[in-house]
């Protein structure tokens, strides 16, 4: 049974995942000055899980992935992540604990080369130098144009190329928790696929990922479980393909 | 061998497709400059010209180290002269006044340069651009003060002497010499750079001009590697500032002001920000450019100002990079 979904008075659409949450959020609030980003938003992604965080412009999904990964305060709440709370672990502690965040607008070093930007994502690893150049195989064997491109500086990459460069660097940090904000966001329509693709196949490896999309549609049919967020709330969550078929969120976020 | 092969035997640095600019810095670069070192002193004739040559090195080493911090890490210091100085003025004092083996001088003041950026360098480094100017710029101005005032300890505006450096128990008073210690300083300096750039503490460093928000999400710890660094060049820039008063053997508040410090932002801006051999080349231009401009007397600072103007509007990344660009362009 979903505790956090008790809480908020509404009942699971069903039993999901098993044993301990890898993320647990529980009352969460964040500021801007005196905004309120999020208001209380309670939310938990179980291991091996995709779950889709959508939600229309400002509603505070990008808020919540920062303030999970330590980029932005919180102002009241818990995050609990394998179990343990997180306060005011500064963000490169919790990448060394297995989260990863790949921030909205493909943000890579533009100056540095592509792999140079793929080792800095193992930044904060000291399993050895052996298993991070495996590591980096393994990515390049996922984004066969990144080996192609390494030497080259990234900021010389197309967009889609950039955002698939984005991914490698978080997943060099080995993540037991995917955070990925909008990587379709300012895509054509072909990379937009392209980037579903690679999201699901991360999926079937058995990645546990918490994503944020303005593309809905596309988000929830592929995630397992999903949460609507609105104006710092979330307002339902359910099943990745009940909430794509839910007619309330249809109306409000679908366009149909 | 494949690229990984290498990377696997490097020891620190896994990467081996560094950028274009890095790879100049690579093990090549260190060959290429070992050969133009033994190959100088056949031109070199006068004892005038060993005199630059030793000034270029030691300028060179400083530069090497100062542009890890504002060329790759992106973190301006206007007040490097004061860390120049705390070198030659450590080495100085307790050689001559206690009378210690010089070269111990110069390691503990270098050591001594470096707790204190190490403790200045948290608050400091916490500020950014011109904010970060105005405190480094005033660091510097309080060691500045700091000698001149002094003069029970530092011999105020007078200066002063230190004794002569001596190895295995023979003084070293030729220029020939100098060099030789000068230029093995250098292929040291040389050589340890590119090795730190491409290490993982290079890769945070150079991660840092970007967004802040975004190294820290790549995992990196931006307060800690903006310290880390600033230690670093001030532990490098007061280790040559003892060689070089060692080698000058009379050191003067002069060394420490405001000046100096504009000097070696200019080598790292000339030659090429986020370049090794370009902080050498803005090294030898800088500690060049006066002399040749002798010749024209007080139009020297006239000249030396355009020349200066001239080059950062036509080559706006620096020397060393543009012509590196513009040769690989006509490559290809």
């Amino acid at each position: 049974m979903n505790a956090m979904s008790m809480e908020a008075g509404r009942a699971p659409l069903g039993p999901r995942g098993s044993g301990q949450p890898v993320l647990a959020v529980a009352g969460l609030n964040a500021r801007y000055g005196s905004v309120n980003a999020l208001d209380g938003v309670s939310l938990q992604v179980f291991p091996g899980e995709l779950v889709a965080l959508v939600g229309s412009n400002g509603a505070g999904k990008s808020t919540l992935l920062r303030t999970v990964s330590g980029l932005q305060p919180s102002a009241g709440g818990e995050i609990r992540y394998q179990g343990r709370p997180l306060d005011g672990l500064p963000a490169p502690q919790r990448v060394r604990q297995g989260i990863a965040h790949v921030p909205e607008g493909r943000r890579v070093f533009a100056p540095m080369s592509v792999e140079d930007n793929l080792l800095l994502g193992a930044h904060t690893r000291s399993d050895g130098d052996d298993l991070v150049v495996r590591d980096l195989e393994e990515v390049y064997e996922l984004f066969p144009i990144l080996r192609d491109k390494r030497a080259l500086p990234a900021g010389t990459l197309s967009g889609g190329q950039q955002q698939m460069l984005a991914i490698g660097r978080a997943l060099m940090s080995r993540p037991q928790l995917l955070l990925l904000d909008e990587p379709s966001m300012g895509l054509a329509p072909l990379l937009i696929a392209e980037v579903f693709k690679v999201v699901e196949r991360l999926k079937e490896k058995g990645m546990t990922i918490l994503i944020v999309e303005q593309n809905a549609t596309a988000a929830l049919e592929l995630a397992d479980y999903g949460y609507v967020l609105e104006a710092g709330r979330v307002t339902k969550d359910g099943q990745g393909h009940a909430l794509c078929h839910d007619e309330d969120v249809r109306r409000a976020y679908l366009g149909i | 061998m494949s690229d990984i092969d290498k990377a696997i035997g490097m020891p620190r640095g896994l990467s081996t497709a560094g950028g274009p600019r890095l790879r100049l810095a690579g093990q090549g670069g260190v060959l290429l400059l070992a050969a133009i070192l033994l190959l100088l002193p056949w031109l070199l004739r006068s004892g005038f010209q060993y005199h630059m040559a030793v000034m270029i090195g030691i300028h060179a080493v400083i530069a090497i180290g100062l542009n890890l911090l504002v060329g790759y890490a992106g973190q301006i210091s206007l007040g490097h002269a004061g860390f120049m100085a705390i070198g030659a003025y450590g080495t100085a004092i307790l050689s001559s006044r206690f009378g210690w083996p010089p070269l111990l001088g110069v390691v503990v003041s270098a050591a001594a340069a470096g707790l204190l950026a190490f403790a200045v360098g948290r608050p400091i480094l916490r500020l950014k651009g011109y904010y970060l100017a105005m405190a480094t710029l005033g660091l510097g101005m309080i060691i500045y003060l700091l000698i001149s005032n002094e003069v029970w300890l530092t011999g105020g505006p007078d200066g002063l002497s230190l004794p002569m450096l001596s190895l295995f128990g023979q003084d070293v008073d030729s220029p020939k010499v100098w060099y030789g210690i000068v230029a093995v300083l250098l292929l040291v300096a040389y050589w340890m750079a590119g090795n730190l750039v491409n290490s993982p503490l290079g890769r945070a460093l150079r991660s840092l001009e970007g967004p802040e928000a975004l190294s820290a999400a790549a995992g990196v710890d931006v307060s800690a590697s903006k310290v880390r660094i600033f230690t670093v060049s001030a532990v490098v820039t007061a280790f040559m500032g003892g060689i070089g008063a060692l080698y000058a053997g009379f050191i003067s508040p002069k060394s420490a002001d405001f000046m100096q410090s504009i000097e070696l932002v200019l080598m790292v801006i000339l030659g090429g920000m986020g370049s090794i051999p370009g902080a050498v080349a803005g090294a030898a231009i800088v500690t060049l450019l006066p002399q040749v401009l002798t010749a024209v007397e007080h139009y020297e600072p006239l000249i030396y100002g355009l020349i200066l103007i001239l080059v950062m509007v036509l080559m706006p990344k620096g020397l060393v990079p543009t012509l590196a660009h513009r040769l690989r362009r006509s490559r290809s």
